[in-house]
Formats: C-alpha cells, structure tokens, sequence
C-alpha cells in the first residue's frame, strides 16, 4: 500500500492502471518497482549506463505485458524475471563461454565469513560487474537467483559442463577480489 | 526456480548483501521511458486509424458491390417479368385470333347451308 495525494493506492490498482494506460499509474509504477529492479540491471550489467538502458527495456517489457500476468506467485517475482530475461538477452547470442579451466583446478575456500565485514552492496555489485559477462551471468543465476545448472544451461544455451565450470571460474575471481579489498582495507588503515 | 542445495559461502555472502538491496536510478531513466510510452502510443493509435480506415473502405466497397448487383438483379427480373407478359400477350393475341377465325368459319359454313 502507498500514499498518492490523498488516496491509498494498492499493487492491483497499479497495475490496472498502468494496463489502462495512466501515465500517472505508470510513474507510479516506475518509482515502486524501479529500486528493487535497478540493483538486478546493475548486477548483469557491465557499468551503470548499460544498467539504465535494461532498467528501462525491462519496464517497457513490463507495461507491454502486464495484462498477461495472472495472479500466480508474487507480482515482485514476476518482475524480476521480466528484467533478468532483459538482461541476457543482450548476452546470449554473444557471450563467451571460457571452458579451458577445469573446476577442480581453483580454490573454493580462500575467503572467511569475517572477510566481508567491509564490503557493502555497492562494492559487493562493482565486483561482480567486474567479471566477464559469461561468469557474471552464470554467478547471478545460479548463486543469486537460484536457478539450477540445467536451468541456467536452457537459459543460456550452453551446457552443464560450461555452467558449472563458469560458476567456479566466477567464485574464484570474487574470492581474490574480496581478498585484495581487504588487504587495501588494512592497508588504508595503517596509514 | 529451485534453490540450490550446495553453499558456498561466496554465493551466500553475495546473495545475502545484494538479494534485498535497492538503489534508485536517476530521473532521466523515466523520462526516457514515458517517452518511449508516448511514441508507442501514437503508434497504436495511428495503427488503429489504419485499421479504422481499411474497415471502412471495406465496409463501403462491399456495399457497393451488393448495391450493383441488386441492381441488376433487380432489372435483369424486370426484364424477364416484361418478355413473360409480352409472350402471355401474345400467346393470348393468337388464342383470340384463332378463336375468331374459327367463329368466322363456322358463321360462313350456316350462311352456306
């Protein structure tokens, strides 16, 4: 429920009112949903800019196709898989699956639970943007999103394999970068 | 979407700082958007004009159509009503011509006797 001028307005009314085509509803719409959707544009996106352009493909998609969204599950899921959907799109004809590493090849345990003590969500996104956009991908579908492999296999149009071996690839390039993060951390201290 | 059963604490670490968070873009985005709106919009309704039109042009042509056709219809049966009367005329012309001459006939042969 939310404030408008004086009226309280709710989801459903929202999304009739976007169907129908009120600018207003549909600016309403936009600020009610646009901070939970711009973190999920960041996280697939190679920078802010590129995010602002599948923000706004995503909620284009989103008005064209509301009318079609038919109470099953929560309105909130049926969102983000609208703009996950956006976001590899984009990716799917032109991602680079790098498969020349082998899984059992990299470290899984280099970092702690205490290592993320100084890491916001902000650094936490700036890192995962600084993957390629093959790991980025299969990192937030299957680490973020929950997807399964096979899912994210179908999703993508890879296999398995590719899947799981750009997962670990992912984990461990965030590893080293929440490592490095720290130790910059400890140094800016000692100064 | 199944939740996967192996975690690792990357994935849990990043799933838990980024799963709820949310940031605002700037204003531009939905300027941008409404603007996108207002163009697809235009579009639909100029599609609906076309389509309106096309009806219409249709609608009128299809009348048209059965218009002159009923009007031929219409007259081609005067026509065959107007040759059936004139046959009957004539038909019935004879009969009394016929009929005539045979009462002439018969009024010549009593004047005979």
């Amino acid at each position: 429920m939310r404030l408008w001028g004086k009226e309280k307005i709710n989801e459903q009314q929202l999304i009739e009112g976007c169907i129908n085509g009120d600018r207003r509803m549909q600016e309403e719409f936009y600020k009610v949903f646009s901070p939970r959707m711009f973190p999920i544009c960041l996280r697939y996106a190679n920078d802010y800019y590129q995010a602002e352009d599948m923000l706004q493909e995503g909620f284009i998609r989103a008005y064209a196709n509301l009318q079609k969204f038919r109470n099953e599950g929560s309105f909130e899921g049926w969102m983000k898989r609208i703009f996950i959907n956006t976001a590899i799109e984009g990716y799917r004809k032109n991602l680079v699956m790098n498969n020349m590493l082998e899984v059992e090849d990299m470290k899984n345990d280099l970092v702690q639970q205490d290592d993320f003590h100084h890491l916001s969500a902000s650094d936490l996104i700036k890192m995962v943007q600084r993957l390629s956009p093959g790991y980025r991908t299969v990192f937030n579908l299957y680490a973020i999103e929950g997807y399964a492999h096979q899912e994210i296999a179908d999703m993508l149009g890879i296999n398995i394999g590719t899947s799981k071996s750009q997962l670990a690839r992912a984990r461990y390039l965030l590893q080293k970068m929440v490592l490095n993060s720290q130790k910059i951390q400890k140094y800016a201290a000692v100064l | 979407m199944p939740l996967s059963s192996e975690k690792h604490i990357i994935d849990k670490k990043f799933k838990e700082g980024l799963e709820h968070y949310k940031l605002q873009a700037s204003g531009k985005v939905w300027q941008r958007i409404s603007g996108s709106l207002s163009t697809e919009e235009k579009r639909g309704s100029n599609r609906q004009r076309i389509l309106a039109l096309a009806l219409l042009l249709l609608f009128l042509g299809t009348g048209t159509l059965v218009i002159t056709t009923g009007n031929r219809t219409g007259k081609n049966k005067i026509e065959k009503s107007k040759t059936e009367k004139q046959l009957i005329t004539g038909t019935e012309n004879t009969t009394t011509a016929l009929s005539q001459a045979g009462s002439d006939t018969r009024k010549d042969a009593s004047v005979k006797e």
